[in-house]
């Protein structure tokens, strides 16, 4: 963390990613069409915009403000006063309108306001980065700790042959098939599918932290203690692994977002009608370029991934000096 | 070091079988098996007939077991069962098709047994022999007898002589050479008995004449109707022929009985697994389902457009990446080094398929600027124009998809080349050659690039995946018709063996391309300790 201090530029992008969770976190209080609290009449809602009240099905925003002005009370909306699925916008739709007061970054094919899902399109890009490499990091540290603690053995053979395997595919391409193939399409699917496709880095890179790791003496003393394998793996060799594994683990992040962008703009992301970035900019392509489908959603999945890999590159020279300025 | 690359150079083989296996299990345990999701996609709630639908099961090889056949079936036991069976009002009707279906090849093993089976039984059994019967030209025969039982007693006695390999195959071969009514009666005699031979040779055969007798008689004899008609052109005949070698390779279970050793092979080779496999052995990966051309064909037409773009690619990054890796490291700290490593950095983050589109909004006519055309790889007309001139049209319509597709990798390599530059020249040899006074010039061109540019080189097979990856966005978004295109759309349409194919040779050529980029880097770098992981990285 120190690192980070002394990297203005590093820490700007820590900031920046702390700031796009924050934003998905709070989604629905930064853009939703439902009000965050109300009084209609005389009853009073708390947080409407994230609960689902009984008696206010089928309201939106208009019909919010409509039965305030018949029956008197007051609304507190979100910044901005659209849902991400919402397609009637105060009463009327505008399909692809360009920015304006109303909507500050237009409108998609569909009216539905282009700020509102790119709020919550953050939801998806981060979840999906974030659960994907999770997936990843588990399967390639338990996998790449087995073969380098037992490297050279049969078990090493047989993960590094699955290891080789795996490499051969092209990761996109393999998991776009395995997208396409699939019946159904849900996040946590994509999540699933790019995890058990990508593990392979991870495996390779514990594999030879481990095969370094256990030739130390305190492995040794580890040993003459008395500590079992698992013992050894677990509480010694895991621990100290566990830096270079963070590092490729934070560059994987930006490498997962970008996938999940490039599959919705391709059709076989998140299924629709859940916003996404790459949906947007799929929307962008399939209807005459307008710029602003074109620009916002890219800025924001440039700038998200940018920020995760300049992290992962102050990571990199926090837990190894030597690398510095080693890559991108 | 021999041991080295020999060992690298094995393991190939069980690399192959490991992605022939991924390959398969990523279609057939996807759920739902390649037919349901066909007629799921049809509309009006599957219309499809239940013999399309088991035409298609074939054509997947879903009616065989995944990996061990345990019930191989010799003709002795075909004949038993079948007869069983028709003693069973349940399962007499199946039964009555299997043997129209199965026609003379199942005569050798039937016919001791035809005195023997039940009236009852016999009835069909004789049935169905009509319809047999009818399709070998004997049908007024059988009219005219009076006990059918008889007739075929007597027709066996008489013509089981005639039912042997050498005579199959000579038929077959006299009838691809010229049109002979006499033969092609003999040949519908023989019934199915002489559709293996009658297939190997329509395989082989490229005469369209050939092809049309050779095609109408397999039609009459199984029911299948493709017959190619003489005058078509060269494209249907091909589609005919690879359409009747798919059905014969699913069906040939169907009229060849397992004898001998074939018998015990049958236990593996009679599953879908194998056939899977023997499809990657012999680059023969069936027809594509979306328009019926062979894979293969379609393959040949799409690839070279994809390694147009890839091999342009792959010379616009290593040709900027070098000299940019090599002025960042002798300038190293300098302002226009980090000039140069933040302008990378940006690169390797921007989405490329965001910068296509970019493009497409700043040159391509819908924004800003019309300069690039924003479609295909060649202007509409350009058939009749001069060589050169197509030449630099299709450059003209390369410039964008090339620029989107090698920036990453050019990023990626301008920093290797960079540190690798960095590594040498802190190397003892560079100070020498400084030392002995030469200049600044010789020492980076001649000594210090030499061997910087070796680790950098063998990087080269590493960059496959990101090309095919990359291949099936950028040809999608420019429109290029090569193999990302056609992928994306097998997706799209559910084309199982394109979408298998591809994936098992993308598969096998970067498998090759990070062997050679292995063994590369042994050889250049003999420090190297057989074995060990030369940390990569991504």
């Amino acid at each position: 963390m120190s690192e980070l201090m002394h990297r203005p530029l590093s820490m700007t992008a820590a900031l920046v990613i702390v700031a796009f969770f924050t934003v998905a976190l709070f989604a629905d209080f930064i853009a939703s069409d439902m009000p965050i609290a109300c009084s209609i009449g005389d009853r009073f809602y708390a947080f409407p915009n994230i609960v689902d009240y009984a008696s206010l099905v089928d309201y939106d925003n208009q019909r919010v403000v409509d039965e305030i002005k018949d029956s008197g009370g007051w609304a507190l909306f979100p910044p901005v006063p659209y849902g991400p699925l919402q397609s009637k916008v105060r009463g009327a739709i505008q399909w692809l309108a360009p920015p304006d007061l109303n909507h500050l970054l237009g409108t998609d094919d569909r009216g539905r306001d282009v700020l509102a899902r790119l709020v919550h399109g953050t939801r998806i890009s981060l979840a999906v980065g974030v659960v994907a490499v999770g997936i990843y990091t588990a399967i390639g540290l338990f996998l790449g700790a087995l073969a380098g603690y037992y490297s050279n053995g049969r078990i090493d053979r047989l993960i590094s042959r699955l290891i080789e395997v795996m490499m051969s595919f092209p990761t996109f391409f393999l998991i776009l098939a395995i997208q396409g193939l699939l019946t159904s399409s849900s996040v946590l699917q994509l999540m699933v599918v790019i995890g058990l496709t990508r593990w392979t880095d991870v495996a390779r890179l514990v594999r030879g932290e481990v095969m370094r790791i256990v030739t130390q003496d305190y492995i040794t003393a580890a040993r003459a203690l008395g500590l079992g394998h698992a013992g050894i793996i677990w509480k010694h060799v895991i621990p100290n692994a566990m830096g270079p594994v963070m590092v490729a683990a934070t560059f994987g992040v930006a490498g997962a977002v970008i996938i999940e962008s490039a599959l919705s703009f391709l059709g076989f992301g998140t299924p629709p009608p859940t916003a996404s970035w790459g949906e947007l900019l799929t929307q962008a392509y399939h209807n005459g370029h307008p710029w602003w489908l074109t620009l916002f959603p890219g800025i924001a999945l440039f700038m998200l991934v940018t920020s995760y890999n300049l992290v992962g590159e102050a990571f990199r020279d926090a837990v190894d000096p030597r690398l510095r300025g080693r890559s991108i | 070091m021999k041991e080295y690359i020999l060992k690298k150079l094995w393991g190939i083989i069980p690399t192959l079988f490991g992605i022939s296996l991924v390959t398969f299990a990523m279609v057939h345990l996807a759920p739902g098996d390649p037919v349901t999701m066909k007629m799921g996609t049809q509309s009006a709630a599957s219309a499809i007939s239940a013999q399309v639908a088991e035409d298609l099961r074939r054509t997947y090889f879903l009616n065989l077991p995944l990996f061990v056949n345990t019930s191989v079936e010799t003709g002795p036991e075909t004949a038993h069962r079948i007869l069983d069976r028709l003693l069973d009002p349940e399962q007499k009707p199946a039964a009555a098709r299997e043997i129209v279906v199965r026609g003379s090849s199942l005569f050798p093993y039937i016919m001791p047994h035809l005195d023997k089976v039940d009236p009852d039984a016999a009835r069909s059994l004789l049935a169905a022999f009509d319809k047999v019967g009818e399709r070998m030209g004997l049908g007024e025969e059988i009219e005219e007898s009076v006990d059918r039982s008889m007739f075929w007693h007597r027709f066996w006695q008489t013509y089981r002589l005639d039912y042997t390999s050498a005579r199959a195959s000579r038929l077959v071969r006299r009838l691809a050479q010229r049109s002979d009514p006499l033969v092609e009666q003999e040949l519908r005699r023989l019934d199915t008995f002489m559709l293996p031979h009658l297939m190997e040779s329509m395989a082989d055969e490229t005469d369209p004449g050939a092809v049309h007798r050779l095609s109408l008689i397999a039609s009459g004899v199984t029911g299948r109707d493709s017959v190619f008609e003489q005058n078509a052109d060269p494209g249907i005949q091909r589609k005919v022929v690879s359409g009747w070698k798919d059905w014969w390779s699913s069906r040939y279970a169907d009229y060849v009985f397992p004898e001998g050793t074939y018998r015990f092979t049958s236990v593996i080779t009679q599953t879908r697994f194998y056939k899977w496999l023997r499809r990657i052995v012999t680059l023969d990966f069936g027809t594509s389902l979306r328009d019926h051309r062979p894979v293969v064909e379609k393959l040949a037409e799409r690839l070279p457009v994809t390694l147009l773009l890839s091999f342009v690619a792959v010379l616009v990054a290593w040709g900027l990446s070098i000299p940019i890796g090599v002025i960042s490291a002798v300038k190293r700290g300098t302002r226009a080094d980090r000039a140069l490593t933040v302008f990378l950095f940006i690169l390797y983050s921007l989405p490329a398929f965001w910068v296509a589109m970019i493009f497409i909004q700043l040159f391509c006519g819908v924004g800003l600027w019309d300069i690039f055309p924003i479609r295909g790889l060649s202007s509409s007309g350009s058939e009749s124009w001069p060589l050169f001139k197509r030449v630099l049209d299709t450059a003209w319509h390369l410039v964008l998809p090339v620029t989107c597709l090698s920036y990453v990798s050019l990023a990626v390599l301008s920093r290797y080349q960079r540190t690798s530059m960095l590594d040498v020249i802190r190397q003892g040899y560079i100070t020498t050659a400084r030392a002995k006074g030469l200049s600044e010039k010789s020492v980076i061109f001649g000594h210090a690039l030499r061997n910087a540019l070796i680790p950098v080189i063998t990087l080269l097979g590493l960059q496959l995946p990101y090309l095919i990856g990359g291949s099936v966005i950028i040809e999608s978004i420019f429109n290029i018709p090569g193999m990302g295109l056609e992928t994306f759309e097998a997706i799209r349409g559910r084309d199982y063996n394109w979408i298998m194919a591809v994936t098992t040779i993308t598969a096998v050529l970067t498998m090759l391309g990070i062997i050679i980029s292995d063994l590369l880097y042994a050889v250049a770098d003999p420090r190297l300790e057989p074995g060990s992981e030369h940390g990569r990285e991504y």
